[in-house]
This record gives C-alpha cells, structure tokens and sequence, in this order.
C-alpha cells in the first residue's frame, strides 16, 4: 500500500530531491523536513489570472504549494484564448480568478487555490499580510505601483515578518523581464519607473491639423471627435460598437488627408493600447518567476538579485542584473518614523516640533493623512481653508497609531511618520 | 471582424496573417510526453499550430504527474502518448491532436519514412544515442530532398535546475527579421524625384507656419547639397565635417526651438553615413546556392541571385539595394508628408518591379516559369532586402565528430558562463553510456560525483581544455538533480523552445544558432554554436 | 528568506491599518506645497481634502490676453507623474493653441511630459501659453491664422472674445476679470 508520503515522494521526485539533498554550491542550504512542510503551509498570493497569472498557477501548484490565492477583477474575453490555457471558448464572460481556481484545483489534486474576484485596492493590509510572498503577473502599470507601495509600506524592518517578498513579471510580444522585490532590502518597482517606456502621446496640434499617421488619424477620432458627439459618455472601448464608431471616423478622417493604413485592428489598437502576447513568453516568465518562488520559499539555491529581462526577436539573450535603489524614490527611499506626541497638544505645535527636531530640521512642512491634507503651507488658497486646522488639537485631527505623510523642500521625497498620540 | 481574428488578436500583432498560415500549416511530432515536451506543445497548440503527434510507449508514473500538467492522479497507468494527447487536445479545438502508443526506434523500423510527414521534429528523455540517430534522419531527410521539405530537429531536455535546447534546421532562410526600422532615406544619395523634392520648399520666403513644417528630410537634403557643392561632391565624413553639417543647419533656424531643424540635427550622424549595400548581404551575394541556382532552389535564393544582379546593374540601382519605402513620422504639413512618402513608396515600387522582370529572367533560366514569385513577395523581399539573413545550424553528429575545440576552450574559460552546464550534460550522457542510468537517480547520490568527475575529466581532455574548468561543486550539483523534473524549469524551457520553433515555422524573426542553455540557479542563460 | 520568516504561521493579530497613500497622492502633495505661483495665478480647491481634482485661474497682466481670468481644471491620477495631469481649460476662449472644447495644445501636457516635471512647470506653462500664444501649432486654426496674418486684427477679436463677442460667429465666454 502507498501511503500519502510514499505518494508525495514520488510525486514530488524532481523537487524533492533538490530538497532532500545538500548542495556544495549554496553550502548554506540545509536540508530538512520542515522546508517541505513549509511549501505545503504557506500560503502564496498570486496577482492576477491573466496570460502570466494562468501559468504561475499551474507553476506553483506543480512546485508543491498548496495554499493559494489569486486576485483578478476581470472577466474572460475570446482574445484571451490563444495564450491563458485554464480558460474555454464557453468560459467567456465569467471571472478569471474563479475559473482558473477551478481548474487547476481539478487537474491537481490536493492544492487549494482561492479565487478573489476583485480589485487589488479592495483588499487591506490584513489581507496582505497573511501570505509568504506574492507574485504578480500584471499588466497594468498602476496596479503594480499600489500593491509595490503597499508592501513596502507593511514592511517593518524591526519585523521580519513584514517583509513580503515581491516577485514581479511582464511580457511583450517575445520580451519579457522577471525581477524579485524584496521590500526596503532591494530595489522597489518604483525604483526603476524611469525604465519604462513612456506613454504615447501625439502632439495634439498634430492631431487636430497635420495628422501624417493612421494612429493620428484614430486619436483624433478618440480624443477630440468622440466627446464632441458623445458629451461626457466615456468610449467603451471593449464595445464592438464603439469601436467600430471610432474606426470610421478615423477612417473618413484619413481619406480626407490621403492617409492609408487605418484598419480596424489598428483603431482597437491604439485605443486599448494593445500590448502583442504570446503563450510562449508568458510560460518564460512566468516560470522564471516561480522558480525564483520556490527558491526563496526552500533556500535551495540562490535566488535572483534581482532583475532578469529575456528577449527572443532575435535569437535568445537575457540579461541578468542587479538594479539598484534608489535613495530618493518615492516609495522605498521615503524615511519611515515612529513618535510619540501629546495628543492634546495642537497641529502647529508638532509642525513647530518637526522644524525644530535636529535630525529633521524641515522648513516647511506639509501634513497629511491618508491622501488628505492636514496642513499645507502652499499654495495660498489651500493654506487659508487649512489653516482653521493648525488651531486644533492633534486628538481632533487624528487617531493614535495613525500614518501621516510629510513632505518638505528639505526632503528628498517624503517622510512617514507613525505617530502615537500620549 | 471574425472569431478566429479575435481569438488570436494578440499573436496577429506580432506575425500577421502569413506567419499564423505558416503555423497552421505545419505539424510537429513529439518524442515522449515528458514535462518540457508537452509545455513546448501547449505554447504551439495555444497560437494555433495545425496538428501534433505524440509518440511514447510508456505509461503515466507519479513522478510525471507531479511535473507534468497534462496528466492528473486518475492519470496514472495509462498511456502518457494518449493521455497528454487529450488534454492537450483540450486547449484549441483548431490543433488536430494525434498519439502513438509506441516505442520510437520500434516505429522507426517499421514505417523508415515515419518523420516525413512533420514540419519539427523534437525529442525530450531520449539518450544521447537514440537523438542523434533521430537527428541524423531528418538532417538526410532535408539534404536528399527540395530544401523546402526540410524537417527542423529539436532536442530538449531539462535536469533539476538546468535546462538545455538543441536546434538543427540545415537551412533556415528569413525575409522578415522584424529590424526596429527599415527606414532608408538615402540623404547622402537623393533619387531625382527626391532631389527634386527639396528644391519646392523656398527656406526664405515661406512664413514661419510653413517653414515650421518643412519635413527635416528635405532640410536635411537642402544642406547635404550645399555642403557638397563646397566639398567636391563629397558628403561629411569625419566628426569634424559633421558637425560643421550640423553648424550649416543650425545656421538655417529661424528661432531656437524649431522642431523640424531640431530632428534634422539629430540625424545628420546616421545620414552621413553613406548608403552601401551591408556585408552581410554581399556574403548572400556570393553564397554557393546562388551560384547553383537550379529549378529545385527555393525563392529566397532565386530572389537573392535576382537581387545581386540589381544591384550590378548600376543604371538601374545606382549599386545599392532596392528601396524600402518607409519613412519616419516627423514634424510636417500632411500635404508635404504624404507627398514625402508617396515619393519614396513610388521609387520602392520602382524599383521592386526592376527587380521583378530580373526574377523572371533568372527563373526562366532555371527552367520555371517567370511569373511563377507573386509580386507581392518580391517587394515583400525588396523592402527587407538589407535585413534577409540565413541561419545554417551544425548537425548534431559534427557537433559530437568534430567538436568546436577553440570556442569551447574561449567558453569554459569565463568562470560566469553557463556552458559548463552543456559539459555536465555531456558527461551525464557518457556516464549513462557506462551504466546504464543517469547520475544522482538513487538514493546513494553522491556516490556518483566520482564516476561523473571522471566522465567529465575524459570530455574535457578529448578537446583538449585543462581538466579542471569544471569545479568538483558542479559536478555534486548535478547529482544533486539526479535527473529529476522540476515543472518550473520544464515550463521556462517549454516557453525558449516554442519561441524558437515558432520563429522557424512562420520564418520571421530570427532562431538562436544552435544551443540555449538555462541554469535556474543562476537566472540565466547563455547561446553556443556548437 | 525562510531564515526570515523562521518557519513561524504568521501571527494572526495584526493591528488594523489604514489604506496606504499612493506615491501619486504623496507627489501632488509635494508639488502643491512647494508651489511658486505669481500673483496673476490662484488655485481653487472645490473640496480642501481632495488634492488630485482642482483648478487654476491665471490673470495675466500683460499680452494680448491681460484683463482676462482663464480658468483650468487639473485633474490629476493614480500613475501620476508617470502619466501628466489632464488638464482643460473651463471656458470657451479664442485662442490659436486652445479649442472650443478646451482642449490645450501644450507639448508637455502630452508628447514631452516627463515625470520630473511638477505641476508647477505645468502651470508656468499654460501661463505661458497665454502671454505667447504660437501661431504655428495651431490647434484652433482660424485664430492662428489670424495671429500669423494680422497681429492687429487678432488683438482686436481677442479683446471682443474676452468680452463675451463673437469672432467668425463662434460666441465666446466672457472671461474678463471682476473687480
């Protein structure tokens, strides 16, 4: 008779192995059970269910994770057929997250992934902080920069804890970059926004009387036709219909001027800004990624640091690198505090504090909390309908425990501080 | 727009209609339904390849469920050719999906013209011996029959951490390589419709609307003349020379900030540099197919030979390759732009047909008929003519009879590359050669290191490199593997390999020549032509 | 990494937090407070708390525009300032790099934003824009005509738009300044 972990061991051969056996090269890898009870244990969040998200769900639950979660707000369109593999032309229409956790949960027997069909934003640090690490095979430059932010920001360094590790994915076409995050220890996603391209954006005087291009021709259709005829309803550009609208305008726009080469699926596009994707790319990825996965969750061997782009246009080259912080980005290069102030004491009497504290010494500071502003000392509008606020005690403004922003001339960007009210 | 377009939306971007025609044509046959093989077929399967075959005559163990997607634990007992077949089948009802449940050397000794029918054929868990004999058919196949029936070989393989690749397409020609640009602007050598084109544009007179507009071509055209009228007819060659270019321009602005001089400055580098016909495409020129053109030749080297008299025909080419046709976006007037690009595309198709009735001739000699290339091919061809590239891989019996000793010695000196990977592979095939077995595959693993240092010891002596390139810890390492499947490494390979068969099937983009290696430990790859 | 975590089940009871800021929200509050604007130009905020959604007004006291109050909303997203404010103008106004709909054609408002620009190089900007209108990248092509052809006669329809009027029988809004 095969008992569980006679089947297990088997199962696992290829992994367990590497897990079972000592290594010369990565000497500080310790074989022992507990590692594999770990991969059975923890719990891994994957963000998104997409082209990447399909494969790092096939890939963790063949790596022997058992617990794990996906987060997708989207519904399965026919597009998404040539490369996101758990989904079927009468899938069409439902959640990916929920479709994908079925299937997988189905063809591998014994994992338990938890589909969240919702928005990243919906869910709260709570949530975030229950899981071991988190990958993220998104397209969506925004998403990324939140949920970076969001576990820097849970990232105590007095707390290990808190350290989510981020494991980072994007393709295009035959190009894609891997990268581990792991937060206020590397390179944050924010560090390295100058590495991206930047968005397309034609002059709009161009647009509006020398359009030379198709895609003039179709931003003109977009951005200036469309709310001259629409009013405020915003172009639905997954809508056939709207679509379609779009392309022959920008199809009479081009006959006008002698312009060739509008076409329909120019016109989606660039409206959707259409991104090429393949299965191929996001297989590499994608494994990439959860290789990197399943070795820091095991130390069985080193992991990335910290960065890897894969380009397959010509021929096959990565490059392996480490990017480097930066000290005065936004999100990582912020300086986090913890003070404690009387909370009957009021707003301008701890304004008056930062700029008299010797390791601040700020000039000017600005105050808010959570988005909001408390205090600012430009620009003149805002000052005046602030300043009722500098009067008040900071028991009234807040809660102890509470994260307000600052930021200052002085400072390279901002500076966190937690402040408990006593 | 129709399902199909829909659904492969995202892939048509990249290789259009023809290369998705190209992939739906093919077929390719897979040798064992290991972990890498069957994710190599999911990534052809997705994007619409016409039909696979699986040949295996073994039945599914736990170990394949464990790394293998396309079996589960019901799996387990039955057919792995039959079993991966159905659920890969399940993933685009337009792949037609067959298996054999069969061994194939049994196969191969029965139906000898067996590999005929595929367009690729790949092997994965098959010993080194049975992979060079499979190699070896399609590399005759290719060699006795039309060229165009050539069958592209592929062999890949994963171990623990490491993944390896092997292509063998005896002839692998390509019109689109996808270059970031063709743009060809022969600014150094205006055609006289382009010659004349600048001289419509009256720099002093026009109001700063217009001379706002001026396309930084024809800025650029205007001062390339005056500049060679005071230079003997030359065009700017050192820094030097450039940059008074670049001062005579300058010298033409009416404000600081005028857009289109602006564009003209950052060019006038690139359109000095004279317009030449590249090496690369010179090699072509002399290559044997095309001084042995015959009927049995494929379009690319009729084209090619069609191409070299083009150029020779000065009269016509003025030396150089036909135009491309496109130009930039840049700062202009639409009138003036598509005036601009209606020039050059009207020299492209010019010049296409030039190189058209040169086709027709060559293919009359050759004894075909003379319309017999499409138009549009040809001035498919025309426009891409200085990117064409061909890729030749070495067969895997003269990678093993007459191994590259030079370029290996270079490799295995740089302590970083991962190719010490291909020499542990090698040993491990040699160690199973004395036992029968893999190394690292039982419990008593590190017993092996031994055997294997000596395995490899002997390799590296038989190309002559110093015995201790190889660190007694890698050979451990690879031990330490055991020949075991991990699913992320099968999956990272499944994705290289499936790109790179994808580039040889639709014939855009250009294939790695003629190895890719992956140490997952490491996070990288490496490219050898072995 | 599992040295980190040293194999503990993470502790259930994590104190309740607030929603992070985003570095969009941190970097508007630092362009905003360190914001140097003129005397001829104010922000508005409709709503004190809301910092992403607010508007302009420039009063330009020389150029062809001085006497006017010209409104512009910004409106400022979640991938600022990898992505550039949106920003229109609120009024209908004549102006040969602004149309009737309010739409600016300012470079970098669009093809030259770049994210160490602020939302003051912004403003500085539409300012501007209104002291040195371009002729020659109209996106209103009649005004820009007019400016290209007859300075006099711009200034003129300028004035009588300024006024409410209406040149080449478009009415514009009346957006002189109240005393």
């Amino acid at each position: 008779m095969l008992t569980e972990e006679n089947i297990d061991a088997k199962r696992w051969d290829g992994i367990y192995k590497l897990l079972d056996r000592s290594s010369l090269i990565h000497p500080d890898f310790q074989p022992i059970e507990e590692i594999k009870d770990f991969v059975k244990e923890a719990k891994i969040l994957v963000i998104g269910a997409g082209g990447l998200g399909c494969e790092i769900l096939k890939n963790l639950a063949l790596s022997g994770f058992r617990d794990i979660h996906v987060i997708d707000m989207d519904t399965i369109d026919i597009s998404n057929l040539n490369r996101q593999f758990l989904f079927r032309r009468a899938d069409v229409g439902k959640s990916k997250a929920e479709t994908a956790a079925t299937f997988v949960n189905r063809r591998v027997q014994g994992v338990n992934v938890t589909p969240h069909f919702c928005k990243i934003q919906d869910k709260d640090e709570d949530f975030y902080s229950e899981f071991a690490l988190i990958i993220c095979g998104l397209d969506s430059i925004e998403a990324r920069r939140w949920i970076n932010a969001t576990l820097v920001g849970m990232a105590d360094p007095e707390s290990p804890d808190t350290m989510k590790p981020l494991i980072d994915g994007g393709t295009e076409g035959f190009k894609g970059q891997a990268r581990v995050i792991l937060p206020r220890m590397t390179s944050c996603y924010e560090c390295s926004m100058d590495m991206l391209s930047k968005p397309t954006g034609f002059p709009l005087c161009t647009i509006a009387n020398t359009p030379r291009l198709p895609e003039h021709c179709i931003e003109w259709a977009s951005v200036l036709e469309w709310p001259k005829v629409h009013g405020d309803r915003k172009a639905d550009t997954d809508d056939p219909k709207d679509i379609q609208w779009l392309y022959e305008t920008a199809l009479a726009r081009a006959k006008e001027f002698n312009i060739q080469g509008v076409t329909y699926s120019l016109t989606q596009g660039v409206v959707k800004n259409i991104i090429p994707a393949i299965a191929s790319t996001n297989a590499i990825i994608a494994a990439s990624c959860c290789n990197e996965a399943l070795k820091i969750a095991t130390t069985s061997a080193k992991y990335l640091d910290n960065y890897m782009m894969y380009t397959g246009n010509d021929s096959v080259y990565t490059y392996t690198f480490q990017h480097q912080r930066k000290d005065d980005c936004p999100v990582c290069g912020q300086s986090a505090l913890k003070l404690e102030f009387r909370g009957d004491k009021t707003l301008e009497d701890f304004i008056e504090y930062l700029k008299e504290k010797p390791d601040a010494q700020l000039k000017k500071p600005s105050v808010a909390i959570g988005g909001k502003p408390l205090y600012m000392p430009a620009p003149k509008q805002l000052e005046e309908a602030l300043r009722p606020n500098l009067e008040k005690t900071l028991k009234e403004l807040l809660s102890s425990g509470d994260e307000i922003t600052i930021t200052d001339t002085t400072l390279p960007f901002s500076l966190q501080i937690v402040l408990t009210l006593v | 727009m129709d399902a199909k377009t829909q659904k492969y939306d995202r892939q048509l971007r990249l290789w259009g209609g023809n290369g998705q025609e190209a992939l739906e044509s093919a077929h390719i046959l897979l040798v064992n339904a290991s972990p890498v093989g069957c994710e190599v077929l999911k990534n052809l399967i997705l994007p619409g390849i016409g039909q696979f075959t699986i040949v295996d005559a073994g039945t599914v163990a736990l170990h394949d469920v464990g790394s293998n997607f396309f079996f589960d634990l019901e799996s387990v007992g039955k057919s792995r050719a039959e079993k991966a077949c159905e659920f890969l089948s399940e993933l685009n009802e337009d792949a037609k999906g067959h298996w054999i449940k069969n061994d194939i050397s049994t196969l191969l000794k029965e139906k000898p013209d067996f590999l005929d029918q595929f367009t690729i054929v790949m092997v994965s868990e098959v010993t080194q011996e049975l992979a060079t004999k499979i190699a070896k058919i399609c590399w005759d196949h290719g060699k006795t029959t039309q060229a165009k029936k050539q069958i592209s070989f592929v062999w890949v393989r994963t171990v623990g951490l490491i993944g390896a690749a092997r292509i063998v397409t005896p002839e692998h020609t390509i019109v689109e390589t996808h270059p970031d640009s063709v743009a060809d602007l022969r600014i150094d050598s205006p055609f006289p419709e382009l010659d004349a084109y600048w001289r419509t544009f009256d720099f002093d007179t026009q109001d700063n609307l217009e001379f706002g507009h001026i396309p930084y071509v024809a800025i650029l055209l205007k001062f390339m003349d005056q500049w060679k009228k005071e230079h003997n007819g030359q065009t700017p060659s050192t820094y030097a020379e450039k940059n008074q270019l670049k001062a005579l321009i300058r010298s033409g602005m009416r404000s600081a900030d005028d857009e289109n001089f602006e564009e003209a400055l950052s060019s006038v580098l690139r359109s000095c540099q004279a317009t030449v016909v590249p090496s690369s495409i010179k090699d072509l020129f002399s290559d044997p197919e095309v001084e042995n053109l015959t009927a049995e030749s494929i379009d690319f080297w009729v084209l090619v030979k069609a191409l070299k008299e083009f150029v020779a025909d000065t009269s016509k080419s003025a030396g150089l390759l036909p135009l491309s046709g496109t130009i930039p976006d840049m700062k202009a007037q639409t009138d003036s732009y598509v005036k601009l690009q209606s020039i050059y595309k009207a020299k492209a198709k010019q010049d296409a047909q030039v190189v058209a009735e040169i086709t027709g001739r060559v293919l009359e000699k050759i004894g075909r008929p003379k319309n017999s290339i499409a138009f549009v091919d040809i001035e498919a061809f025309c426009k891409f003519s200085a990117f064409l590239k061909v890729v030749r891989h070495r067969s895997l019996e003269s990678e093993y009879v007459e191994p590259k000793t030079e370029q290996i010695a270079l490799h295995l000196a740089d302590p970083d590359s991962v190719f010490v990977q291909y020499v542990l592979l090698r040993a491990s095939d040699a160690f199973y050669g004395d036992h029968g077995r893999y190394p690292g595959e039982n419990e008593s693993w590190e017993e092996d290191v031994e055997h294997l240092q000596g395995n490899v010891a002997t390799l590296l002596e038989s190309w002559g490199v110093d015995k201790e390139a190889v660190s007694p810890e890698r050979v451990h390492e690879i031990c330490r593997y055991g020949m075991g499947a991990i699913h992320n490494i099968a999956s990272l390979m499944g994705g290289v390999v499936s790109q790179e068969i994808i580039k040889v099937i639709t014939r855009q983009y250009v294939p790695m020549n003629n190895t890719v290696l992956f140490d997952g430990a490491a996070s990288v790859t490496g490219v050898f032509e072995l | 990494m599992i040295n980190i975590w040293s194999l503990k089940k993470a502790n259930a009871n994590v104190a309740q937090k607030k929603p992070k800021v985003s570095a969009a929200q941190i970097r508007v509050q630092k362009d905003l407070s360190e914001l140097e604007l003129p005397k001829t130009m104010k922000t508005h905020f409709p709503v004190a708390e809301d910092l992403l959604n607010f508007e302009l007004e420039i009063s330009p006291d020389e150029g062809f525009y001085a006497g006017g109050t010209f409104k512009f909303s910004f409106a400022v997203n979640g991938n600022y300032p990898h992505e550039p404010p949106k920003v229109k103008c609120q009024q209908k106004i004549y102006h040969p790099n602004i149309d009737n709909d309010g739409n600016i054609c300012l470079n970098i408002l669009r093809e030259d934003w770049k994210p160490v620009l602020t939302l003051n190089s912004v403003m500085v900007g539409l300012q501007y824009l209104l002291l040195e209108p371009n002729a020659d990248d109209p996106l209103n092509k009649s005004a820009a005509e007019d400016l290209r052809s007859n300075r006099k006669n711009f200034e003129i329809n300028v004035r009588r738009s300024l006024g409410g009027g209406s040149v080449s029988g478009f009415q514009y809004d009346n957006v002189l300044t109240k005393k």
